[in-house]
């Protein structure tokens, strides 16, 4: 008669693998030990034991796992040191790849529209367009299907798909518009006036905004609340960007600066100083490692946002780059006027790694650029990677172009995440399963892990009994102080009556009839009010008639 | 109970049944008799027992004591054990359990001691029962055996049956309650008809025997309990000495018979008894026993119960600890406990059975036996397999022998793989050498072309054969060619340099550098003869067309008159005189209409001079190299002279080294000028270069060694770069408030910009456009002081969110005022606000650029606890348990549902047993 107990623990302790410190969690085993000596509770004892097992056997299969992916990376490479891989013409590998992937190399003609802004869907099966002339189109680009276009008539600055290709939003010239699928317009924005830059949460359903007004502010797309404004305080934001990590919206300013948001707090977390100039775009990476910045002054920056130290940083760009991106494998790209770059291993912290132009001091182990493409005559004015696919969209002033960029996409998929091949009734699913685990918009913390854990301020060890009898005390010292309940203040009458506030809503030049019955009413108001502070401080006696008045009066 | 052993239980407990029945009839039914029963048991007791056991003394007087003290010891043990079950029976609930330990105990015991056992345990009801119940029962037997004594004392036939009686006796106490009162008090009332009553009890007696007997087919225990019997005959009892001892006669009173002292006593008589538990227990005859105490307290004694009663159950549950201990400890239980496993053997490729069940599956065996598919090894069960069958020794036995045949044939393969490489030195010589051969013959280098190619340009790109690489010249001027190895080193450079060389020019190696020239330079002047004639031959010729014409013809002779200078010069060098370079300086500033000075003055820019100078200071450089290469062939020479320093040849050195500080200072103002301009360079208007130098200012890893063996020159020069250093330093730290100024000053630089896209190639925009945007950026933030700002900003936010003091001294307050007041005293009331954060205590203390608000977001702390929660007992301990996180997509799948498997496992609609007693 035995029950059945955990098998684990009769099990070995589990194999020590090569990838398992990648599977590690941050205050894993490689961090100090808890030393179980110190513990005398044999019954937490037990189950802090328990509790390092189940972790080590979960990173170990984890690490196990991996071998399971079917895909693998594969970067483009040279053949000796006398080739470079930047000098490989996008023709070149056109004509080399298969003819899916050749296909999917698309080149859209616009050259009416003008700047065409882009934005694939997360699982990169839709495109989202957007003119500055006011064109805006929806599209399945694999399969070349149009689901929406639209001609605005207005100037269109940016346009971002909410959670997914269903809806998208877009920052005209003056609100923010959400339409469907379709191109039916859904929602007017008023609050979000003059947004230049979009950025969806899809964690948090929020829409976050940021423009020429100076203010960030952050919409539920679920429930429509407005749930944060927050005044930058530092005039346009020249460039926004989302860390996909822990949510936090990055702003650049046009005095150098990036600050980082989350909705709860009016003042910014962190502010860095990461150009002379303004900012002109922000990239962050996947994993929420690494911040690159370009600003007007010429320079590139890349930064470890971990710890806020600048790993990198280029001074001398030939031309300021406009645009800034990083792929999920960690390519950098960067566009300058027609000039696209890309660098692999840029983000590496070692001195090697800087990204590099050209000769660069005769250093052979320099980082010179992986890719590079050119528009001629043209100028590029939005790049993004297109998620699981080894391209990166390009949006310029004469259409929308992909280049073909050997090892940028993720090549294993999680289709339990995100799925570039779901079907509606998936969609459909995802979408409700992605509501139901929505996040609060107040849990967006620099540091996502300290959600559940113990506040900073409170003590590191469990109370004990003597510890909570002086707390009670001092609480009920508090009750006998006072001290509990807030001050009194005096009690002011609000200057505000709901006559006053119709009088200030209503245009002042307008008059009309019931406007001036209103003052009427205030002013027969105020001349009771005054008669019975007269009437108070004895001035007058109760039955007292100004006899003047009423004398005069008939003339009113 | 006593026939436990029949292994029937349901009859034993009938057994034990009926026994409390007729207890509990003999209370009803002689309740008028008792009194009078009593008394006669009473006084007749202690004789009926003392006749009891003369008759078992008589039956076997021979026996020895010996024997007897075991009967006696066992039967007490016995009765112990007894005691203690019999104290256990007070709860029925136990009746079971305790009966089952019982039994237990028995059956440890020998079969021998059976029989007693059976005697005893009786004797324990009655006590148990009634006491005075137990007299009365006493009574009976002896009382019979009393009779029979009288009757028929001396016949041998008698002691048979007195043996018989025995027999009886023992299963009689079995199972009187059976045979009943009645027929007991029957026998003392009528004595004659007392040998017929044994009869019937024998009788009766016989069912419960036959009961066993059918129940274990027991004949043995018949013929241990006939041996037994045997044996108990031949006890032989004590004897009461006195008794009997007068005279004997019908009429004589046996105690008054011969004297009067031999009166029979109470205490002779239980000299007698064997039965020390008997003698303990007659009290009243000992004169020992006092009234019966008060009981207890109702109270108290049920205390005394309850506490009994603890102890039993306590013992009881006690037996479930280990179970319910397992299964709290157990991490997951599944209920039911023990589920039946059941195999499933039925799928469509195995067979439980080996006998096809249908007449189908017959069918189908036999085509899969004639077609020869039927596998063996899947029908073998583990049984049926050979190895099962061999013993654990056998087994290990035969896996070493696979091992070491195993072994030995690896080592075998192994050997032969290494004999089949052996070749002998010779025959590897002569391969090599043959190869070889065959590829001159071929003519077919060793090396494919491009990877000649790829060797030809890193030797280029490394220049390794130069003297002028940076580090072969920062070892020359810094003496270190002393140094053995270096000095190695530096001559495989030469030495490659010199084969690279020969390789360009398709030089034979063999030849002298210097006959060389010589050839060349004798073959030139030979040419030269040979023109001069062939002029004589034009001049002669014809005297038209254009290369008669005068200007042609100076320039001709011009050309001539250099040639025969250089010629001149170059045959003064072969000579060996030292002045080589000044030659060359000399026709530079010939050469040039305008002298241009390095480092002084102004610049003069003339674009057309500019390419000429260009190209003359590449020939220069180009020449220069050339004589250090020079140099450096007599470096060999040079190290040489250096490795003894004082030789005779001092001023030699000196006058070297003076070269090679002059070369140095030469560096260093073209570094300083660097510095210069990268210092000059506003952020926004560097140059374009695109090394590391423009961004960084580059740190000079050079490493000077001044001692006092060092020139003058030397010294003051490395002051001179001291100072340098400083300066550049304090600029640096003073860069960044200067930006302004920098501004400014770097459009009056007066430093052409040159703006090239290493990278771009030549779609790049023009210079003078990209001049233009930098003047615009210039101007667009002229005003703007970035950094400054942001220093202020962070300073500022450093102040706001540290601690403060705050005066709240009011003057006056808590002074007396008035006449004759002393105001002196001051009193000062500073208040401490806790800010967010000390200085030193910040995140951005120690980053640049960085501003970290370190305010407490107040909406986040309701994610947070407020204490560390019960079980834990540290803020680390906790969080150790959040590590880990159990969604399926942060883990693995058989991790994920380990750690979501319910730690109670039911299946629904499956009855679920209570817990079963495992220790049954």
């Amino acid at each position: 008669m035995t029950p059945s107990t955990n098998n684990r623990k009769a099990k070995r302790a589990p194999k020590q693998r090569e990838n398992q410190s990648k599977f590690e969690r941050p205050g894993g085993n490689n961090e100090k030990k808890l030393n179980y000596k110190q513990i005398k509770d044999k019954k937490l004892k037990a189950g802090l034991k328990k509790i390092d097992d189940e972790y080590r056997h979960a990173v170990a299969s984890a690490a196990a796992t991996e071998y399971l992916l079917p895909e693998s990376i594969g970067f483009m490479e040279a053949e000796d040191e006398m080739e470079k891989t930047f000098k490989v013409k996008q023709s070149e590998i056109k004509s080399s790849v298969d003819v899916t992937t050749a296909n999917k190399a698309m080149d859209l003609q616009l050259k009416e529209f003008g700047p065409y802004n882009i934005n694939y869907s997360r699982n990169g099966t839709h495109l989202l367009i957007a003119g500055r002339k006011g064109h805006v189109a929806s599209m399945d680009w694999r399969k070349g299907v149009l689901r929406a276009e639209l001609n605005l008539n207005e100037s269109c600055f940016d346009a971002v798909y909410l959670q997914n290709e269903q809806f998208f939003a877009v920052a005209q010239k003056k609100y923010t518009f959400i339409y469907d699928h379709e191109g039916v317009e859904l929602h007017r924005l008023k609050q979000h006036i003059e947004a230049r830059h979009l950025q969806f949460l899809p964690y948090h359903y929020l829409l976050a905004t940021a423009g020429e007004t100076g203010w960030l502010k952050y919409q539920d797309v679920s429930t429509g609340q407005l749930v944060s404004e927050l005044r930058t305080k530092l005039g346009p934001t020249t460039a926004m960007t989302q860390n996909p990590w822990n949510a936090i919206m990055h702003l650049g300013h046009s005095n150098g600066t990036v600050s980082l948001w989350s909705p709860s707090m009016p003042q910014p977390l962190v502010k860095l100083l990461s150009a002379r100039g303004p900012i002109n775009s922000i990239a962050i990476d996947r994993s929420g490692y690494h911040m690159v910045t370009t600003g007007a002054d010429k320079s590139m920056k890349i930064w470890d946002i971990r710890n806020f130290k600048e790993l990198h940083s280029i001074e001398n760009l030939p031309t300021p780059g406009s645009n800034v991106t990083i792929s999920d494998t960690g390519l950098i790209a960067m566009s300058r006027g027609p000039h696209v770059t890309l660098w692999k291993d840029a983000l590496r912290s070692n001195r090697e790694a800087k990204p590099c132009y050209g000769s660069m001091g005769g250093n052979a182990n320099r980082n010179v650029p992986y890719m590079s493409h050119m528009f001629p005559g043209n100028k590029i004015n939005n790049i993004q990677f297109v998620p699981f696919e080894d391209l990166l969209g390009v949006g310029h002033e004469t259409g929308v172009t992909n280049l073909i960029i050997p090892g940028s996409g993720e090549a294993n998929y999680d289709a339990l995440e995100i799925n570039p091949y779901e079907t509606s009734k998936q969609r459909q699913e995802q979408e409700v399963r992605t509501l139901l685990n929505k996040l609060p918009a107040d849990t967006i913390t620099l540091d996502p892990n300290v959600i559940g854990t113990v506040d900073n301020s409170a003590s590191g060890t469990r109370l004990t009994a003597k510890d909570l009898a002086e707390i009670t005390a001092q609480s009920l010292n508090q009750h006998k102080e006072n001290k509990d309940i807030p001050e009194i203040k005096p009690d002011v009458k609000g200057k505000n009556s709901g006559l006053r506030s119709f009088l200030r809503k209503k245009k002042q030049n307008v008059i009309d009839e019931r406007k001036l019955r209103v003052q009427k009413q205030l002013e027969k108001e105020k001349s009771s009010r005054q008669r019975n502070s007269k009437i108070r401080s004895g001035e007058i006696s109760e039955d007292h008639k100004d006899l003047v008045g009423e004398a005069l009066g008939r003339f009113s | 109970m006593a026939k436990k052993k029949s292994g029937s239980r349901a009859k034993s407990s009938k057994r034990a049944l009926n026994a409390l029945e007729l207890a509990e009839r003999e209370l009803e039914g002689y309740d008028s008799e008792s009194e009078a029963r009593r008394y006669n048991s009473r006084s007749n007791g202690t004789v009926v027992n003392l006749l009891k056991k003369v008759q078992r003394g008589r039956s076997n007087d021979n026996d020895d004591d010996d024997d007897e003290e075991n009967y006696n010891d066992s039967d007490d043990s016995f009765e112990d054990e007894e005691l203690d079950s019999d104290e256990a029976l007070g709860s029925d609930d136990d009746y079971d359990v305790l009966n089952s330990k019982f039994s237990q105990t028995i059956r440890d015991k020998s079969k021998k001691k059976m029989v007693k056992k059976i005697r005893t345990t009786t004797m324990m009801k009655m006590k148990m029962k009634v006491d005075i119940l137990l007299f009365d029962e006493e009574d009976l037997m002896p009382l019979s055996a009393v009779w029979d004594l009288d009757s028929k004392a001396t016949s041998t036939e008698q002691q048979q049956n007195n043996s018989d009686n025995e027999a009886g006796q023992l299963e009689l106490q079995n199972d009187d309650q059976e045979s009943g009162m009645s027929s007991s008090s029957d026998s003392s009332e009528e004595g004659s008809s007392s040998s017929d009553d044994n009869d019937d009890d024998e009788q009766e007696e016989e069912n419960p025997f036959d009961e066993i007997s059918s129940d274990e087919g027991d004949v043995e225990l018949r013929n241990i309990t006939s041996a037994l019997l045997k044996d108990s005959s031949r006890i032989n009892p004590k004897r009461l000495d006195t008794y009997g001892a007068g005279e004997e006669n019908e009429f004589v009173l046996p105690s008054a018979s011969k004297t009067q002292k031999t009166k029979l006593s109470l205490t002779d008589m239980m000299n007698v008894i064997d039965d020390k538990e008997a003698i303990a227990d007659a009290t009243l005859i000992n004169g020992k026993s006092t009234m019966t105490e008060v009981p207890l307290p109702q109270r108290i004694q049920k205390r005394h119960e309850r506490k009994a009663a603890y102890e039993i159950s306590k013992d009881e549950v006690n037996k479930w600890k280990d179970v319910i201990q397992q299964n709290r400890r157990a991490d997951h239980l599944v209920f039911p406990l023990n589920p039946t496993t059941e195999h499933n053997h039925a799928s469509a490729f195995t067979r439980t059975t080996d006998e096809p069940k249908t007449e189908l599956q017959d069918k189908i065996d036999q085509v899969l036996k004639e077609s020869n598919l039927v596998d063996p090894q899947k029908d073998s069960t583990f049984e049926d397999l050979a190895t099962a069958k061999m013993s654990p020794e056998e087994m290990r036995k035969k896996t070493a022998e696979v091992r070491l045949m195993r072994e030995l044939m690896f080592r075998e393969e192994r050997k032969a793989r290494r004999l089949k490489k052996i070749k002998s030195k010779s025959y590897h010589r002569i391969k090599k050498k043959e190869l070889l051969r065959n590829k001159e013959m071929a003519g077919i280098s060793d090396e494919s072309d491009t990877e000649l190619d790829i060797a030809r340009a890193k030797e280029r790109m490394t220049l390794k054969h130069k003297t002028n690489s940076k580090w072969a010249r920062d070892m020359i001027k810094h003496g270190m060619t002393n140094d053995q190895e270096t000095r190695e080193e530096m001559e495989e450079m030469l030495r490659q340099g010199e084969r690279l060389k020969n390789k360009i020019l398709d030089r034979d190696g063999s030849d002298d550098d210097d006959e060389n020239r010589k050839e060349t330079l004798d073959d030139f002047e030979r040419a030269e003869q040979e023109e001069e004639n062939n002029n004589n031959i034009k001049e002669n010729v014809g005297k038209t067309g254009v290369m008669n014409m005068a200007f042609m013809k100076n320039a001709e002779v011009r050309e001539r008159e250099a040639n025969q200078e250089t010629i001149a010069k170059l045959r003064t060098m072969e000579n060996g005189h030292g002045g080589d370079l000044s030659l060359f300086d000399s026709d530079n500033d010939e050469g040039n209409g305008e002298s241009v000075h390095l480092n002084k003055g102004r610049r003069v820019y003339t674009p057309g001079n500019l390419e000429s100078r260009k190209e003359l200071n590449e020939i220069e450089d180009a020449a220069r190299k050339e004589t250090e290469i020079d140099n450096s062939r007599s470096l060999e020479n040079r190290m040489k002279k250096k490795n003894v320093p004082m030789t005779a040849s001092g001023l030699e050195i000196r006058s070297e080294d003076d070269e090679v500080q002059k070369e140095e200072e030469n560096e260093k103002g073209r570094e300083e000028e660097k510095k210069q301009t990268s210092e000059n360079a506003n952020p926004w208007l560097d140059d374009g270069s695109d090394d590391d130098n423009s961004g960084t200012i580059k740190h000079s890893t050079k490493v000077h060694i001044v001692d006092k063996d060092s020139s003058k020159v030397s010294k003051r020069a490395q002051k001179i770069e001291k100072e340098i250093t400083k300066q550049i330093r304090k600029n640096k730290t003073s860069k960044e408030r200067k930006d302004d100024e920098l501004l400014l000053s770097s459009t009056n630089n007066g430093k052409s910009l040159k703006f090239v896209d290493q990278y771009g190639g030549s779609d790049e925009e023009t210079p003078s456009f990209m001049f233009k945007q930098q003047e615009v950026i210039v101007e667009a933030f002229a005003g703007d002081d970035v950094v400054a700002e942001f220093e202020d900003e962070k300073k500022r936010v450093m102040e706001d969110e540290d601690d403060k003091e705050e005066d709240a001294t009011l003057p006056g307050w808590g002074d007396w005022a008035g006449v004759g007041a002393n105001p002196k005293k001051k009193r000062k009331f500073i208040k401490k606000i806790k800010g967010v954060v000390t200085k030193d205590k910040r995140k951005d203390k120690n980053l640049k650029n960085v501003i970290i608000n370190e305010k407490v977001n107040k909406k986040n702390l309701k994610y947070q606890s407020s204490a560390v929660p019960f079980p834990y007992e540290s803020r680390e301990q906790y969080e150790r348990s959040l590590r880990l996180p159990i969604g399926e997509q942060w883990t693995s799948r058989a991790s994920h549902q380990a750690l979501i498997k319910p730690r109670i496992m039911t299946k629904p609609g499956q009855v679920i047993d209570p817990l079963k007693a495992p220790f049954k």
